[in-house]
């Protein structure tokens, strides 16, 4: 079975993330694989481990990308491909699916995986669009996945609600939370994952015209959540607490009904 | 709104973006309130050396010790230390101030009156072939000094210690029963909450905007807060880590401390192991931590001949990563692999990295500054934890009687002008392998 996983390099949120005129500065920020990501990269080792095969992790970045396709090669993945980004050339959700299922076109596979979203941009577009101009199915934010021959059958969560989904493969499933448990990279796995080769690609050689490659959306702005609010100390008498409590919950809080 | 309450002092706040901790505002307000006017002694820093002086004093019957924190108890070098125990140094003075200390460890809960995590899970220590004549002086100086070590065969470390380490590598090893781990922050709470239970005021999120000095600069008057409050006192205890340069080069002293960045390695081992010791690896020159409650290890660096110094001295570690690099945790994986060949199902867990107060040679400094009625206890270097008890009796002594009332032990290789004397504290039996300050 040749496995195909879409991953994205981004922000690590714990790190202290800063922001000037807009744009988040790179330079202050740590990096990590996308969390969603990691699911994908740990359901297609499961694949690989049940029915044979490879497993490719691609991403489109800079070259600070790597150490994150180096991770997924130390957790088990066999090939690694990174799109290099020009920094200069702005992509959105349309460019990156149309480069991305460029790249894709040229490989064997039966099945591609993905994050449902990155927690840098949220839109959970990359992997459908994929889809549509590979022009295969897919199934979203899912969190079961069986094969079985060409068969496909998934759990996706639908807001909460489960639902089944079978399909044949060809296909591109993405990742939910609780799709499974990423495993941990094994100290030799990290020591020979630095030195599996990985395979460079130049947008400009994936023979994509201009339009194909122009952004249709801009985010023109980025800003940090406001800073919350302090908690607050109830003091005196315990009853009296209590009764405070209750009364700052339903008219502050409003958490409680009348 | 989510929010903790660690104890009735203790209010941390969880915020979205990255600013970790935030007290209450209204809280804080509250406190200022009752913020003292006055002070017989003011300590500033609420880590380790600052609980720890604030109780010996207050336990020999001075009254009126305001304790005062820029964030929360233990946020600073404490927070980050790795807790280990052990008798082991080749600075004869540590040895007795780390044998002196062990017994607060051992029996914290009759001494402070709570747990501080001690765990005599054992201290192994294990060096290449070149130090084994270094090691064995070491050993017996430590055993003269009262420490419960002694020289183990390999057959022995990996019959009854650690089986997994491949000890044909190593030259010679030591083990010390009774070391192991104790835990840093379960120590400095009990030591802020035993110094309360004696009347200690500790003011946590007040941090010190700079220390006052009288209009010759010849002594101290007291300490203007960072929020504007001023408290008057004739002694002030600076155990401010790496904060203290910038709050003494103020007032013009020259205390030469700087951050070390310092990165650790959380790994599983793969396999369980049930307990192991501590080791102090000087043969990699790495150390090792086991926790006892979850098997994991964590892996820190003992190698120091090519610092990474963290400027600004005025460190936040806000502002800087919060684990570790690429590199960094190559090599600790490199190091560790060395040392347990046969553990290669242990995964990377996570990392975090952290900042050491070092001062030039290691050694703190437990001295009176050149201004009257200023001490300093800062400087520990990484190595502080396990002498805590010690210090905070030793600082206790530097300002009460002005000298040193410790068996054995001198405050003299701790003073601030041994730079300029060009009088160092040496070892006795340095080992050759490795420019390391903590052993």
């Amino acid at each position: 079975m040749n496995i195909i996983v879409l991953m994205k390099q981004t922000f690590d949120t714990e790190e202290k993330i800063t922001i000037q005129n807009g744009q988040i500065v790179k330079d202050h920020a740590a990096f990590i694989i996308n969390p969603y990501d990691e699911y994908a990269i740990e359901e297609a080792i499961r694949l690989k481990e049940k029915h044979g095969g490879e497993v490719t992790v691609m991403t489109i970045g800079s070259s600070e990308a790597e150490s994150s396709l180096r991770t997924a090669l130390a957790m088990g993945a066999d090939k690694a491909v990174l799109i290099e980004e020009d920094e200069n050339q702005l992509l959105d959700e349309y460019s990156i699916a149309k480069i991305l299922a460029t790249a894709i076109k040229e490989r064997e596979y039966d099945i591609i995986l993905c994050g449902n979203m990155s927690v840098d941009n949220g839109a959970s577009q990359v992997g459908p669009r994929v889809a549509e101009e590979l022009d295969i199915a897919h199934i979203s934010t899912v969190v079961k996945l069986e094969i079985d021959g060409e068969l496909v059958k998934a759990e996706r969560d639908v807001e909460g609600d489960m639902e089944m989904v079978e399909s044949s493969l060809p296909i591109l499933v993405t990742a939910q939370q609780g799709l499974n448990e990423p495993r941990y990279p094994s100290l030799p796995g990290i020591m020979k994952a630095k030195k599996k080769p990985i395979e460079r690609l130049d947008i400009e050689d994936l023979g994509l015209n201009e339009q194909e490659l122009e952004a249709k959306s801009i985010a023109f702005e980025h800003y940090l959540p406001p800073k919350k609010e302090a908690g607050r100390i109830l003091t005196g008498e315990l009853s009296d607490q209590v009764k405070e409590l209750v009364h700052l919950l339903r008219n502050e809080a409003k958490v409680v009904s009348h | 709104m989510i929010f903790s309450l660690a104890n009735k002092y203790d209010v941390f706040e969880k915020t979205e973006n990255n600013d970790s901790t935030l007290i209450h505002k209204r809280e804080a307000k509250a406190k200022m309130g009752d913020m003292p006017k006055t002070a017989d002694v003011i300590i500033i820093g609420g880590g380790l050396m600052g609980c720890s002086t604030a109780y010996e004093l207050a336990k020999r019957n001075v009254k009126n010790i305001v304790v005062l924190e820029k964030k929360s108890i233990g946020s600073g070098a404490t927070g980050q230390s790795s807790g280990v125990l052990r008798g082991h140094y080749s600075y004869e003075i540590l040895t007795r101030m780390a044998v002196q200390s062990l017994e607060t460890f051992k029996y914290a809960n009759e001494i402070l009156g709570s747990d501080v995590g001690y765990q005599p899970v054992g201290y192994l220590f294990g060096v290449d072939y070149e130090n084994i004549d270094t090691l064995k002086k070491n050993v017996e100086m430590q055993r003269r000094n009262g420490v419960n070590t002694r020289m183990v065969s390999k057959e022995e470390v990996k019959k009854e210690i650690w089986p997994h380490i491949d000890t044909d590598q190593f030259g010679a090893f030591s083990y010390e029963p009774e070391g192991g781990y104790g835990d840093p922050v379960l120590t400095n709470q009990a030591y802020a909450n035993a110094a309360r239970a004696l009347g200690v005021t500790i003011k946590q999120y007040c941090g010190v905007k700079q220390i006052l000095v009288d209009k010759d600069g010849s002594s101290v008057i007291g300490v203007e807060t960072m929020d504007n409050q001023t408290i008057y006192s004739p002694c002030v205890i600076v155990a401010a880590g790496i904060g203290t340069h910038l709050l003494m080069k103020n007032i013009g002293i020259d205390v030469p401390i700087k951050g070390q960045r310092a990165q650790l390695v959380y790994i599983s081992p793969g396999v369980p192991m049930g307990i192991v010791p501590s080791f102090g690896d000087f043969k990699h020159d790495q150390y090792i931590k086991p926790e006892v409650s979850s098997g994991h290890l964590l892996l820190g660096n003992a190698d120091h001949s090519d610092p990474q110094y963290i400027e600004p001295a005025d460190y936040d570690a806000d502002n800087y990563p919060k684990h570790a690099t690429e590199k960094a945790i190559e090599k600790a994986i490199i190091k560790f692999l060395s040392a347990f060949p046969s553990l290669d199902q242990a995964k990377l867990l996570t990392s975090y990295s952290a900042a050491y107060e070092m001062t030039p040679d290691g050694i703190p400094f437990i001295c009176p500054a050149p201004i009257e009625g200023i001490y300093l206890c800062a400087g520990f270097s990484g190595h502080g934890f396990k002498i805590t008890p010690v210090v905070g009796k030793l600082t206790a002594d530097m300002v009460l009687q002005g000298q040193s009332q410790q068996e054995g032990i001198s405050l003299a290789p701790f003073r601030l002008t041994r730079f300029e004397e060009n009088d160092l504290l040496k070892p006795e039996h340095p080992y050759s392998t490795t420019v390391n300050h903590h052993v």
